[in-house]
């Protein structure tokens, strides 16, 4: 029984590692709260789900290709709106608004286009079950852990050293003074919101070979990855523990807990951390790693 | 170290710029020699901020030109302008207050091509300023004010620039630093053959580093002289008041 919790922590949590660390991406950047990070989620799940199960490509193929389309939606929205937006100095509330109104926009037109009725990609081999010390657990979501923690140590060595993920920082950082040092902060921007949201795309993939495809799927690993990302001290190291906090305390809660208060556990969680430690992970966020 | 190029000359030719639709600069023609150091002053909204953001790309040129190395620039772009050696530090010394030392160095240098040259760089920078050497895993923002002041610089001149911008360095300073921190100007000026356009609001401390001067007044040069030429109290008044 204690097994089966564990696993499915480390499931929940690699769901919200994912979100969280594509939703990280582009906040960093940019700054607001980008609701239409839950929109890239689930069309990168559309996608892969009308390619797998309509078209009957490949699924390898569905998948890269639902990534791909979600990196571009990234792309246009922040080229189209936000870019346009942050020119003329909005503030980042009423980009929040403009991206929870593109959210409910592309929410409804997948509903449109497919319907509100649950519908799922018929991989069976994902489904296969191991027993994994005594606990269950299925092929894809091996494949869901196993990509949540090679991305995070892709995406830690590339903000790290490399140039562009350099200026993602310094954008972040100070997006007057990084532009002083050469860096184009818009396409900087542009380029955060693109990978964010193919990484977005990612795990909407990842969940819809685990879970049922709806147009809604995106919007609680959205507000999961939003509350690791505020625990997590807008740090990217933060962001991972927070999610790792988050998927443990879920699955642990329910001991005691009835299972209802799942999602509540969560956002008692973010009220402690905004009562008494408002700056989350951010001051020693290796150390806490180890929660 | 930079290489010291006699024909450095920065020039402004009927320069109009602007924030929105809000037209600051009216037409500013000004011109630097290689290792000069001038100094643009005047008040409040005279649009010498705006002035240097719009030569180094920071804002759109509306009209005018900008020459550099004798290169004709209408629409520069800050990474082209620090290409051709120049660079920016804007007003009071910002730097980025969440990092390092070292990873504020590693930002002012992250146009250099290799990893090596941001290493050079950073000696380059130790060199002039031992003290930030000592404070490398310090947070920017909790430096001292004329820590910040190198610190800023710093960020500019690990490129190794031959013209520098600066927008204010004394800005925050306080009064016994300020003429410090001019020194420290003037030096690098001095040391390494930099041509200098500097803004600043202490008149009197900038004029002795200064070799010209240009005054601004509602978008326009109202004064251009020799920094000698504002040294008696009365003509200073004059043209700046």
């Amino acid at each position: 029984m204690n097994e089966q919790i564990i696993v499915n922590s480390i499931i929940s949590a690699s769901v919200v590692v994912l979100a969280g660390v594509s939703f990280f991406l582009p906040f960093s950047v940019a700054r607001f709260f980008h609701f239409t990070h839950g929109a890239a989620f689930a069309i990168g799940a559309y996608t892969a789900f009308v390619l797998a199960q309509k078209v009957r490509c490949n699924l390898w193929f569905a998948a890269a290709a639902g990534v791909l389309v979600s990196a571009f939606l990234g792309i246009i929205l922040d080229v189209l709106v936000f870019r346009r937006m942050q020119r003329t100095g909005t503030s980042a509330f009423v980009l929040l608004l403009a991206s929870l109104g593109a959210y409910v926009l592309l929410q409804n037109i997948l509903s449109l286009v497919f319907g509100d009725a649950a519908m799922s990609i018929a991989a069976t081999h994902a489904w296969k079950t191991f027993a994994v010390m005594g606990a269950r657990i299925t092929a894809a979501q091996v494949l869901q852990i196993t990509t949540a923690l090679i991305l995070v140590i892709i995406l830690r060595l590339y903000l790290k050293n490399s140039a562009t993920g350099r200026a993602m920082g310094a954008v972040g950082h100070d997006r007057f003074l990084a532009q002083c040092v050469g860096i184009s902060p818009a396409r900087t921007t542009t380029l955060a919101f693109g990978c964010g949201y193919g990484l977005a795309g990612l795990a909407g993939v990842l969940s819809a070979l685990n879970v049922d495809v709806v147009p809604t799927m995106g919007m609680n690993p959205m507000m999961l990855a939003m509350v690791a990302v505020i625990i997590g001290g807008n740090t990217f190291l933060g962001t991972v523990c927070g999610a790792l906090l988050i998927g443990f305390a879920q699955n642990f809660g329910i001991i005691w807990l009835p299972t209802q208060w799942q999602s509540a556990i969560v956002f008692i969680i973010l009220l402690f951390f905004l009562l008494l430690r408002p700056q989350g992970f951010s001051n020693r966020p290796v150390k806490k790693a180890t929660i | 170290m930079a290489e010291a190029n006699q024909n450095g000359i920065f020039r402004v030719e009927g320069l109009v710029a602007g924030y929105g639709k809000k037209q600051v600069l009216n037409g500013v023609s000004l011109e630097v020699e290689g290792g000069e150091v001038v100094a643009l002053i005047g008040h409040n909204g005279a649009g010498k901020s705006t002035l240097l953001k719009a030569v180094f790309g920071m804002i759109p040129i509306w009209q005018g030109e900008v020459y550099w190395d004798g290169v004709k620039r209408r629409k520069p772009t800050p990474r082209e302008m620090l290409h051709a050696g120049a660079a920016y530090v804007p007003q009071g010394n910002r730097v980025f207050t969440d990092l390092s030392v070292r990873e504020n160095l590693e930002m002012g240098g992250i146009t250099l091509p290799t990893k090596q040259a941001v290493r050079e760089g950073m000696e380059r920078v130790f060199g002039l300023f031992p003290a930030l050497k000592e404070r490398l895993k310090q947070r920017a923002g909790t430096l001292s004010g004329g820590e910040k002041q190198m610190l800023a610089l710093g960020n500019a001149l690990i490129l190794a620039p031959r013209l520098l911008l600066l927008d204010e360095p004394s800005l925050g300073l306080a009064p016994p630093l300020v003429s410090q921190a001019l020194g420290r100007v003037q030096q690098i000026s001095k040391d390494s053959h930099k041509t200098v356009v500097i803004v600043e609001q202490k008149v009197r401390e900038v004029l002795k580093i200064a070799r010209r001067v240009y005054v601004l007044r509602m978008g326009r040069v109202s004064f251009a002289g020799p920094a000698d030429a504002l040294k008696d109290e009365s003509r200073l008044r004059e043209v700046y008041l």
